[in-house]
């Protein structure tokens, strides 16, 4: 346990210590500022107005911010660092592979929700200055944007299978990001086949907000995410730990 | 024993690697690997650091298995394997630190001996990225003594370095064994470099180890190591023959 916070705590450095992901964050903030501005803005037009702003980022936020920070940063703290070579850094320390493995993927899961973090506080911010946003549509949206981590596992993991699997960072990333719109694409090109894919959930939150809640479908859908995040799991720490350097 | 590699083989995809490679470290020791490029000494050093995987044979570190006990065998170790494993966009202290975080009983006063010592101190804040060949070789060297290593293996440590690079690196390494009694591991394929430096030698070539003796029985039998080393090569030839 000691290992993997330590192994936290430097990937975490190592992360902000690079422009890239301070940048990340503050553009985060300007898109943020950006969609209310919009919402503000369509108010009164039907059809393209935003009714809940926080709620129309966190989709945004979900569906195309997020995964592209995902396949960036699995691209930097795995392909990279064996391309460049500065992962034997960390492996000839006293620590397992599987420690090395879990305290990078904590890290992006860690960096992941202060990019929702950013777009919550940000939106919430906007709509009560600027809109009166209620109570209950606050506690709703805390709700949406808590809930809204798990469906982004599946696709951490997805990417660092891919990084496991690629010898420099910019395949890595390219292939992060086009195996998750082929996957999206194909989620749409094939309804049938949709509720089975990963991708299909990055909405997920829908399911908790409104007037009821459907458990059974909730617990399906759980079900299935944390599957998908227990098999890409075991593909890539049994890649990393056969792994040669 | 320090170390003891047994027997121990690996062939790569492309047919080179090494082949039932054994030899043995003392403490104190400051044990020398020389061959040309290819020859089999980073290979050998990447399996004692966990790097890469033998198809046969067994090493121990201080009586602890290397295969089944990794971890422990890390404990004891300090390396630099091929170029220094350093992050660029980190400042030298930051990268220390980041070492250091895995251990328990290391904290800012040994790092900021250790910059002492490699000289490093007035540049702890400087990002990698600007730092020479030599000042980065120096941060490597730190990175592999920080964790008060008993045993500290270095490949190839005074590579693409000039005279006065060559020179730092050599006097930390015999500042070293000689005042904490570390026990050094080096490989290099300049033979004057090691001359100098180590009491031991092992001549390494093609995956083969073909010769071990001390520093006294090389100078002895041909006046450097440079000539033992050609007489060890051609021997070799001749047995092939």
């Amino acid at each position: 346990m000691k290992a993997i916070k330590a192994g936290v705590r430097n990937e975490i450095v190592k992360m902000l210590s690079r422009k890239k992901y301070r940048t990340f964050l503050l553009l985060t903030f300007l898109i943020s500022i950006a969609i209310c501005s919009l919402g503000e803005f369509t108010k009164g037009f039907i059809g393209i107005s935003l009714t809940n702003t926080p709620l129309a980022l966190l989709s945004l936020a979900t569906g195309f911010i997020l995964p592209l920070m995902i396949a960036m940063a699995t691209a930097d703290l795995f392909t990279a660092e064996q391309e460049n070579g500065s992962i034997k850094a960390i492996i000839t320390r006293p620590v397992s592979r599987m420690d090395i493995l879990i305290s990078k993927v904590l890290s992006i899961v860690l960096y992941t929700l202060s990019v929702l973090v950013v777009c919550l506080v940000t939106s919430l911010v906007y709509s009560i200055a600027f809109n009166g946003m209620g109570l209950s549509s606050i506690g709703e949206t805390l709700l949406a944007y808590a809930v809204s981590i798990v469906p982004m596992l599946p696709i951490i993991l997805f990417a660092v299978t891919v990084s496991q699997l690629c010898k420099n960072s910019s395949s890595a990333v390219m292939l992060s990001v086009f195996g998750y719109i082929a996957i999206f694409a194909a989620s749409i090109a094939l309804p049938t086949i949709s509720p089975m894919l990963f991708t299909s959930y990055t909405r997920w939150y829908k399911l908790f907000i409104g007037a009821g809640m459907p458990i059974t479908n909730i617990l399906n859908v759980l079900t299935l995410l944390v599957a998908y995040t227990l098999i890409f799991f075991a593909i890539s720490s049994w890649v990393f730990e056969k792994k040669e350097y | 024993m320090v170390l003891t590699i047994n027997n121990l083989s690996k062939t790569y995809r492309n047919g080179r690697g090494i082949k039932g490679i054994s030899f043995q470290v003392q403490e104190g020791d400051i044990y020398g690997l020389l061959g040309p490029n290819g020859s089999g000494k980073t290979t050998t050093m990447k399996i004692i650091t966990g790097l890469s995987r033998a198809d046969q044979g067994d090493i121990q570190i201080f009586g602890s298995s290397v295969e089944n006990d990794g971890e422990k065998s890390l404990e004891q170790i300090g390396c630099l394997i091929e170029a220094p494993a350093v992050y660029e966009y980190l400042s030298a202290k930051q990268n220390l630190e980041n070492a250091a975080a895995y251990y328990a009983d290391i904290k800012a006063p040994r790092i900021e001996d250790i910059l002492k010592q490699t000289g490093l101190l007035q540049y702890q804040n400087d990002k990698v990225k600007d730092f020479s060949l030599g000042m980065k070789q120096r941060l490597g060297l730190a990175l592999a003594l920080l964790s008060y290593p008993k045993l500290v293996i270095l490949d190839e440590p005074a590579n693409g370095l000039d005279i006065e690079g060559m020179v730092a690196i050599r006097e930390i390494i015999l500042e070293q064994a000689k005042l904490k009694g570390i026990t050094f591991l080096i490989s290099s394929h300049l033979a004057h470099e090691l001359e100098l430096i180590c009491n031991k030698i092992a001549i390494m070539k093609d995956g083969n180890l073909l010769k071990t003796a001390t520093m006294e029985e090389v100078i002895e039998q041909s006046g450097t190591l440079e000539n033992y080393f050609l007489e060890t090569i051609r021997s070799g030839k001749e047995k092939s023959l």
